[in-house]
């Protein structure tokens, strides 16, 4: 049991689901997860952060709960449907955190609405060479579709103990349940992924930054590419592999708090 | 178009889906371990003719997990009942499938006023020997394990309650069924000892008694329909999935129903 509550906000494509943890009139530190994750990936965090800030974590369309797009033409296209969900909520301020996937939608966010986005954390920073977005649109593409075996299931589970879900068992259900769930959109997101220069995107956003990651984390070799593209970013090294909000949330709510309290006085008074 | 939420209740929160349309609204009461994606079709069905709301039972889809073993299947009635009072709705019918009737006879008996029909596809009058025979078949939970095994054992366990009849259903069905394994053991738990039997007899309203040849539940069918000989009942196709294998069937009997009681 926590003090983690979901609902949904309507936006223009569809519905789009979403957890939230903290006093209303606190500071708001929004959330975007990885693929194929959902907003579930932060409730250990959100128990963690929900004292001193109104967190919000989404499910990105096409994942968990929300609504499911036919195409997702690019990261910024779910930037855009994300910040519409935000607006329905009436959120004006707010602070970024976003957990791989979800740092290339924070970094496009940041890039489309800087006077909004106060600060941008990423766990797990996506810096790939041209020539490593041609071989990781091979590996992280689709890793299973169902079919009448059945065997795609144990495709699946196999796929999330590779990518370290395998630490404990409920974390690795609780994941096999979201990627169940978003087998159609897996793709798409992957395939817009590895479509943006995530590498230009972090060199050019211009809102205070903190990169974290831990040394387990498949994108471990990006993350000190990361640093010294943004040698002014504050930086902050976690445990967890590819899952540190689920498997270190008391470190990550730190480090995430720390950065957070060097914002701007604007951020941390706004109610 | 169904639009979801949340009815927020003293345990924590209940998931639904709704259909907006004209007339008192349907409650839609899922079997285990469903949830209630299994009404979909049934309300793409009988979109425009009738509001249709499909919570998820505690413990399954988006719904709180108990915290533990609920003390009867009452407790799911009352938790659903609050979750109709959270909407705002005052009276209601119910459509219901397996746990959904066990529920059902339960929220009727305890707010018969509020209850203006049942419909239910499968009904459950076991007596006690066979919810004891039942109970060692549909009470052990597909707990996960390490090897990731108990996912093929799911997927077969579906496949023979005839889940692979389309492949999009028996996917849901496991990713429902993975979800609620602590869900299931809990309702199944409850399911075989409740008497339901006494609540059903006690139904006072219009009562649609509907069952498919080859779901585990049809040779009940026959034994509810003489329990009931007032009754309307059809039969319908699908195994224990009816709703998404059979939604034209459910939907066409339950129409008659309602227009043959003024409903």
């Amino acid at each position: 049991m926590n003090n983690v509550t979901r609902g949904y906000v309507s936006t223009p494509g569809g519905q789009v689901h979403y957890r939230s943890a903290g006093p209303a009139n606190a500071p708001v530190i929004t959330f975007f997860h990885q693929t194929a994750s959902s907003s579930r990936m932060f409730e250990l965090m959100m128990s963690e952060l929900s004292p001193s800030f109104r967190c919000l974590a989404f499910d990105t369309p096409g994942f968990g709960q929300s609504w499911q797009p036919a195409e997702v033409p690019s990261v910024a296209w779910l930037g855009n449907r994300l910040v519409e969900a935000i607006d329905a909520l009436g959120i004006d301020c707010f602070v970024v955190c976003g957990h791989h996937t979800g740092g290339c939608i924070g970094l496009e966010i940041a890039l489309a609405i800087p006077q909004r986005v106060l600060g941008l954390s990423i766990i797990g920073p996506v810096t790939p060479s041209f020539e490593e977005r041609e071989k990781f649109s091979r590996v992280f593409l689709q890793p299973f579709v169902p079919e009448s075996s059945g065997e795609y299931l144990q495709t699946a589970w196999e796929y999330l103990r590779s990518i370290g879900a395998g630490d404990t068992v409920d974390l690795h259900t609780a994941e096999l349940i979201d990627h169940l769930i978003a087998w159609r959109s897996t793709p798409l997101a992957f395939g817009a992924v590895w479509r943006q220069d995530a590498s230009a995107a972090l060199a050019k956003v211009s809102i205070p930054l903190q990169l974290m990651c831990s040394r387990d984390d498949v994108l471990w070799p990006m993350y000190a590419r990361a640093c010294k593209l943004r040698p002014d970013a504050a930086t902050a090294i976690v445990a967890g592999g590819d899952f540190q909000p689920d498997r270190d949330p008391i470190n990550v709510a730190r480090a995430l708090t720390e950065f957070v309290n060097t914002l701007p006085e604007r951020f941390r008074t706004i109610g | 178009m169904i639009q979801k939420g949340y009815a927020n209740i003293a345990a924590g929160q209940i998931h639904y889906r709704r259909q907006h349309g004209p007339g008192l609204p349907v409650i839609c009461l899922h079997q285990t371990a469903s949830s209630g994606a299994m009404w979909v079709k049934v309300m793409g069905k009988m979109a425009g003719e009738r509001a249709l709301i499909a919570f998820d039972t505690p413990g399954f889809g988006g719904s709180f997990d108990p915290p533990q073993l609920p003390p009867s299947i009452g407790t799911y009635a009352e938790w659903l009942l609050e979750a109709i009072d959270a909407l705002g709705i005052g009276q209601f019918q119910i459509l219901c499938h397996h746990t959904g009737a066990c529920i059902a006879v339960e929220m009727t008996s305890r707010q018969p006023e509020r209850v203006t029909s049942v419909a239910m596809i499968g009904p459950v009058p076991l007596t006690e020997g066979e919810r004891n025979e039942y109970k060692k078949h549909y009470s052990t939970p597909f707990s996960p394990t390490a090897s990731g095994d108990y996912l093929s054992t799911t997927w077969d366990y579906l496949r023979g309650l005839g889940a692979h009849g389309d492949l999009a259903l028996h996917h849901r069905e496991l990713l429902d069924t993975a979800r609620a394994f602590m869900g299931r053991y809990m309702a199944y738990t409850n399911v075989w000892r409740q008497d339901f039997t006494t609540p059903f007899m006690a139904i006072r309203v219009p009562l649609l008694l509907m069952c498919a040849a080859d779901d585990v539940l049809w040779p009940f069918f026959g034994r509810s329909k003489e329990l009931r000989p007032d009754a309307d009942s059809a039969v319908l196709k699908g195994a224990n999935f009816e709703p998404d294998l059979d939604p034209e069937g459910v939907a066409t009997a339950y129409r008659s129903f309602l227009r043959k009681h003024g409903l």
